[in-house]
Parts: structure tokens; C-alpha cells; sequence
């Protein structure tokens, strides 16, 4: 597909959104076929913005600012869970030596 | 960011940052989860508390728009398929032919033309929501007008 560029396209654009159209630009606008397909895709797509059976009741602010609060306390936790479960399996390994140890020692006497 | 700077930032971007998931993405589902994640990862991330509402904003789609390409290259990857998602809400006729040819765009033509022609986008603040360079804009919008534009044409034929 080639590629169609005019100068005129911001200036199209910004008439069309404002409403504020000089002759000479609704002139080009008439005969420009670059900008005749900006008017129409933006029409289009405007239109199609404009559509309320597609729009949603969204969750509250307050409701995603708890939940990121949650989220973030939850990674905050997650290095003392890890340090916890490694000195649980640390002191698990000390005490089961030990226990060896005892039994071997009472065991030799 | 305060608990009431986002409250204000949630209520002027929310509906418009779901309408573009939506429509780029085609489905409607998506579109919620996706805007949460969004939100969720804007609040987790090293922007400066003190960023303004547009480098906020731009910020906020670049993050959405990745989302939604991770999220369509999972699904490519799942259902090796183009992603033709149909919206099940019920549409005027008037607005079929639109977003009939919404759908047979790619999702970067949609992510570009909804930018620019809904948002108001300038080709600065689109590339910085997309990741495109700033020049490289306006070739690739003037490519997806045109072929929106055939798709349009064609339809009312």
C-alpha cells in the first residue's frame, strides 16, 4: 500500500474537532484525498467511540488503591516468609544432628 | 501518589483506557482485566511521585498496550489464530460496518488510528504509549487510515 501523506491533515483534523473551518480548508478538504479519508475515519471512529452499549460500570479508585496497597504488603512480606522458611529447615537440620548425635553417644557408653 | 491524586487520575483516564482495550483488542472482557492490571501495575511502579498527568497518561497506555500484546501473543500461541474476538454486545447497524472493519485490521493499525482520531493523541504522546518512534508515527497511521478507510469503502458498496 503507498504511502499518502498531505500538510493538511493536523490542520483538518483539528477543524473538524473544533468546528473552526476557513474556506481554503474546507476547499482542500473537498478536493484532498488523504484528507477526505482522515475526515472519514475519524467519523467513523468517533462514532463508533460514542457507543454506550459498550462502555461498563468500572471498578471504584478506591477499590484497585486497596487492592495495590494488598499487593504491595504481600511483596513486602515475601522475603521474611522466605528467611522463615529457611530457618525453620535450618533449625529442623540442627535439632535432627543433634538428636543423631545424642543417640550415638549414649549408644558408645 | 496520594490515595485522592489517584482517585482524580482513575476518574479522568478510566473510561477512555477501557474503550481503547476494548476496541483494539475486541473484546470486552479483556478489556477489564486488562485496564485493572494497568492501574495496578501504574501504582507499583518507580514513576516519580511528582510526574505529571500527561507523562502519567502516556505512561498508564504504554503499560495497557504491552499488556494487551502479551495477552494477544499468549492467545496467537494457544489458539493459532488471528484474533477475530467478537463482541457479543448487541450493535446498531450503524455501527457495524465500523467495527466490522475494526476487526479486520491488525491490532497495531487499531492501537494507532484509536490513539490518534479518539484520544486526540499527538504522534509525540503515541509513541510514547505504543514504544514506536516519533518518527516512524505518521507512515504507519497514514498505512492503517488507508486501509481502514478500503475496508470502510468497500463495505458500503
Amino acid at each position: 500500500m503507498s504511502l499518502q501523506l498531505c500538510r493538511h491533515e493536523a490542520a483538518i483534523l483539528e477543524a473538524q474537532r473544533t468546528g473552526n473551518w476557513t474556506e481554503s480548508l474546507e476547499e482542500h478538504a473537498r478536493r484532498c484525498s488523504v484528507c477526505t479519508e482522515v475526515l472519514l475515519v475519524e467519523a467513523e471512529l468517533r462514532r463508533e467511540a460514542g457507543n454506550q452499549a459498550l462502555e461498563r460500570n468500572l471498578p471504584d479508585a478506591d477499590f484497585l488503591w486497596y487492592r495495590s496497597r494488598a499487593q504491595a504488603h504481600r511483596l513486602a512480606l515475601r522475603p521474611v516468609s522466605v528467611a522463615e522458611r529457611f530457618a525453620t529447615v535450618c533449625a529442623l537440620s540442627i535439632g535432627t544432628a543433634v538428636v543423631i548425635a545424642l543417640f550415638r553417644a549414649a549408644a558408645l557408653t | 501518589m496520594t490515595q485522592e491524586e489517584f482517585r482524580s487520575f482513575y476518574e479522568s483516564t478510566a473510561k477512555q483506557l477501557w474503550a481503547y482495550l476494548a476496541r483494539v483488542s475486541g473484546d470486552p472482557t479483556w478489556a477489564d482485566d486488562l485496564s485493572q492490571e494497568a492501574y495496578l501495575r501504574l501504582l507499583r511502579s518507580s514513576l516519580p511521585a511528582d510526574a505529571d498527568i500527561a507523562h502519567r497518561r502516556n505512561y498508564l497506555y504504554r503499560i495497557a498496550t504491552n499488556l494487551l500484546r502479551d495477552r494477544q501473543r499468549l492467545f496467537r500461541k494457544e489458539q493459532n489464530t488471528v484474533i477475530t474476538s467478537p463482541v457479543t454486545t448487541p450493535r446498531s447497524e450503524a455501527l457495524h460496518d465500523v467495527h466490522s472493519a475494526l476487526r479486520q485490521l491488525r491490532p497495531a493499525d487499531r492501537e494507532l488510528l484509536w490513539l490518534a482520531y479518539v484520544e486526540g493523541a499527538s504522534h509525540q504522546e503515541i509513541a510514547a504509549m505504543t514504544g514506536y518512534t516519533r518518527l516512524s508515527i505518521r507512515p504507519l497511521l497514514s498505512r492503517a487510515r488507508a486501509r481502514m478507510a478500503a475496508i470502510l469503502k468497500g463495505e458500503r458498496k
